[in-house]
């Protein structure tokens, strides 16, 4: 060895004087203010503040953000104080002080953080609990997720409609549905919520593991296959927000997305939940518009891995399955060669049992969605004129019970009479359309639909024949120029 | 001191340099006892590894230049490229890398010949190399798709045959870092000079103990997740399949048992390295020398105690609480390493 380090005792043993206890403060203060200074301004990144619990789980990252800015100044301050301080100036070429440590000291840094952690864990159990226990009044919204879609299910009474209804006219399915609470099952593929309602989650994954975050709510909860996870919020801010899957769940995960819409009151609620009960108890009367409704509404994950053109605006551009482009032909010919059922059949059972029969070169990834049967048979419908000459190449069988009897001349009359019976879009009373000959109709039709696009004109089309549609039927326009069309 | 290193003389020294066999790059490449030639071998394979995993890195970042899809075709193939590269990452470079050090230097420091069980440390090292060329050959057939957690029902009944590959190649590496790890206790516990007691020994050699245990104590667990996960893909059982009364969770648990100690079996052995060079380069002994070492030892047990707050967001909400606590509690620990090497400084 080169030379002989003085002899220093081997534990520190500074007496704390009057000026060490000065520097303790000046630096304490200072350390609190910069980790102050840290907790103020690093927030401002942060997504908005929409729900009661974001601005708890805030405050609570602002108090842990102090005291972390006061820690990180103080080992980032120590170390550049060391270094400089401790270096080694020209000329010195012996070890450094032959110090092996100081007990006081070592207790102390260990009692400190020990301290930091005990009142942080104090304050965190406060706010996770207060975010976990069930809230007054809160409304129940069920999630399903399946690869790579969410939906939500709102039961609402029929009452919303703000009109009465003979509910013995309803399909069975619908009926069925009203039994037991008085209150319809509303699919809607975006999450709707009421500024300051407390709502609790219900959730269910269909396949693999999804997660459930917002954001901007400030919640995060996974969906796993076999429970039935929750998660409770209160929004506060009426707004957009965007609801994202944060459990890796395969090809299109990133694409696994929902709009949250917080409305500012409940009668804004209500008309968004309007239409989908609509749909309901006043379906359109041919199983082939409510399939294509359905499928276009992106309610269910269909869009996520099938391509189909016919709905290519409703991002139905999905390529994990195959395409359903010319479905129908292929349903009529090797499909229900290859499984020796009827097309119909085979399609119905390709989507309530997917794992039944896999088209070649496909594996096992459609998940069993338990659709209700109806909805399957509509979406059955829709897809058998899905053929290469447009035309079905079979006629699908709705069974009975699917099918609700508000539209009671519809299932005798021609598609085109259910375009003239929304005349009476505009008014009150019931339309009455005549019809000549079946030549005519289209014709017909178009006026119809004319008058209907137009709401000064608030007549009656009537056209010789003998044909009487009763109907409260108001579609929108486009779905009648989709019935009308040869 | 029972001992004094005796300078080696001018005469003697030459002796040494002439009778030391020169090494070959041909030694390195075949099977070999000599704990500095594995050590080496353990790092230039795993920096090769890391630059494999590193080019995946690059292709994920190309990827994602534009939203489009660009590199790969698929969705799909993007996940292989993340998940093979966590994989390669973690198990191919993390953790060998260390077991690296720890091989060349640990005899070193304890003034061993060598580790306690030569031909085992060369099998050790030996399963690597099949090991990473089957993880690697697992994007040819279909990939592993479910990330480095490789959470079911995504990777049993969702994703290609690559997954059941990958699961194969972990277990071989697995064996590795077990077969490594019993090696180095007993060198550290059985192999230290005469004087050198518990108290006396390099930091280093502390944290590579503390590793070691924890090796021991969690890899047959992930073992385990992964036979389960093969039997699933292959073997017809669903232990996580819930659709026919599994349980997704069980593979989170049994994982993360894994998975979270294996967070400080990729840390603590850096943890050693630094404290010896901080204090090399200070000039000046650790400071606080024994609690360093019993935070090793530390974050080791607690490290056993925080699996699941991997699971905050699938946990039964009650049981959070007390692993947020541990969670918490593991920090101290860390403190007390990194307040003790400001001291040293």
């Amino acid at each position: 060895m080169a030379s002989i380090t003085p002899q220093k005792p081997h534990q520190s043993n500074s007496g704390i004087s009057g000026t060490t206890i000065a520097i303790i403060v000046v630096v304490g203060v200072l350390l609190i203010a910069g980790g102050l200074l840290i907790g103020t301004f690093t927030p401002s990144i942060l997504p908005v503040q929409a729900s009661a619990e974001s601005k708890q789980v805030d405050n609570l990252f602002h108090i842990l953000l102090v005291i972390g800015g006061a820690v990180f100044l103080l080992v980032q301050g120590l170390l550049v104080y060391s270094i400089w301080r401790f270096r080694a100036k020209p000329g010195e070429t012996a070890d450094g002080i032959n110090m092996h440590g100081n007990t006081t000291l070592e207790i102390v840094w260990t009692a400190i953080p020990a301290i930091i952690v005990f009142v942080l864990t104090i304050l965190s159990w406060q706010v996770f609990n207060s975010m976990i226990a069930p809230k007054e009044g809160e409304m129940s919204i069920v999630a399903n997720a399946a690869r790579f879609n969410w939906n939500f299910q709102y039961a609402m009474p029929l009452s919303i409609m703000g009109k009465e209804y003979d509910t013995t006219k309803f399909s069975q399915a619908v009926q069925d549905d009203l039994k037991d609470d008085g209150k319809l099952t509303l699919t809607s593929p975006t999450l709707y919520v009421m500024k300051g309602q407390p709502v609790v989650m219900e959730m269910t994954p269909k396949d693999v593991i999804h997660a459930f975050w917002i954001p901007a709510f400030r919640v995060k909860q996974d969906l796993l296959p076999g429970r039935v996870t929750t998660v409770r919020f209160t929004p506060t801010e009426s707004g957009e927000y965007l609801l994202e899957c944060t459990q890796l769940c395969g090809a299109n995960h990133g694409a696994m997305r929902a709009k949250v819409i917080v409305v500012a009151n409940e009668t804004d609620f209500d008309s968004m939940m309007m239409p989908m009960m609509k749909d309901m108890v006043e379906p359109p009367p041919d199983p082939i518009d409510r399939g294509r409704k359905l499928l276009a509404s992106d309610v269910y994950p269909c869009y996520t891995c099938h391509n189909l053109s016919d709905l290519a605006s409703a991002n139905w551009i999905g390529n994990v399955g195959p395409a359903l482009n010319g479905v129908a032909d292929r349903a009529a010919t090797t499909r229900s060669a290859a499984t020796g059922q009827t097309p119909q059949e085979y399609l119905f059972t390709a989507i309530h049992e997917p794992q039944a029969y896999l088209v070649p070169g496909y594996g096992p990834l459609m998940p069993q969605l338990n659709l209700p049967e109806c909805e399957v048979w509509d979406i059955v419908a829709y897809l058998s004129t899905q053929s290469e000459s447009g035309q079905p190449p079979f006629t699908v069988e709705v069974p009975p019970q699917c099918q609700g009897s508000n539209d009671a001349a519809g299932a005798e009359a021609t598609a085109e009479a259910t375009g003239e019976a929304t005349a009476e879009a505009t008014g009150e009373a019931t339309a009455e359309v005549t019809i000549e000959a079946t030549a005519e109709v289209t014709t017909v039709g178009e006026e119809a639909i004319q008058q209907i696009a137009n709401p000064a004109i608030n007549g009656t089309p009537t056209v010789e024949g003998t044909v009487e549609v009763t109907s409260e039927v108001t579609p929108e326009p486009t779905a009648i120029q989709a019935t009308v069309a040869p | 001191m029972a001992s004094i290193t005796v300078p080696v003389g001018g005469a003697e020294r030459e002796i040494r340099e002439l009778t030391r066999p020169k090494l070959r790059i041909s030694d390195y490449l075949r099977w070999s006892v000599d704990h500095k030639i594995i050590g080496v071998q353990y790092m230039v394979t795993s920096l090769f590894f890391f630059l494999v995993g590193g080019t995946l890195a690059m292709l994920i970042r190309w990827e994602l230049l534009t939203p489009n899809l660009d590199v790969v075709q698929t969705g799909t193939q993007y996940n292989n490229l993340f998940s093979v590269h966590a994989l390669v990452m973690i198990f191919l470079w993390i953790i060998p890398m260390f077991a690296g050090f720890g091989n060349y230097l640990v005899p070193l420091m304890l003034g061993a010949k060598d580790m306690a069980f030569p031909w085992l440390n060369a099998l050790a090292f030996w399963l690597i190399p099949p090991a990473g060329l089957l993880l690697l050959g697992s994007m040819l057939v279909g990939g592993p798709e479910a990330g480095w957690t490789q959470y079911p029902p995504l990777s049993t009944l969702y994703s290609g045959d690559g997954q059941t590959l990958a699961a194969l190649s972990l277990h071989l590496l697995g064996i590795s870092s077990i077969l490594g790890a019993i090696n180095f206790i007993v060198t550290i516990k059985n192999m230290r000079p005469e004087g050198m007691g518990w108290w006396q020994m390099p930091l280093f050699c502390w944290a590579i103990l503390a590793t070691s245990i924890i090796v021991v104590m969690a890899t047959p667990f992930l073992a385990g997740a992964l036979t389960l996960l093969i039997l699933d893909r292959i073997g017809g059982t669903s232990f996580f399949d819930a659709t026919k009364g599994g349980d997704p969770q069980l593979w989170q648990n049994v994982f993360w048992f894994y998975s979270h100690p294996a967070v400080y079996i990729m840390v603590l052995p850096g943890m050693g390295i630094l404290s010896e060079v901080l204090s090399i380069h200070a000039r000046k002994p650790i400071f606080g020398y024994k609690m360093v070492a019993m935070s090793s030892m530390g974050i080791a047990l607690i490290g056993f105690t925080v699996w699941a707050h991997h699971m905050f967001t699938s946990l039964t909400p009650q049981l959070r609480i007390p692993f947020m606590i541990t969670s918490m509690i593991i920090a101290v620990p860390t403190g007390i390493k990194i307040f003790s090497w400001l001291g040293t400084l």
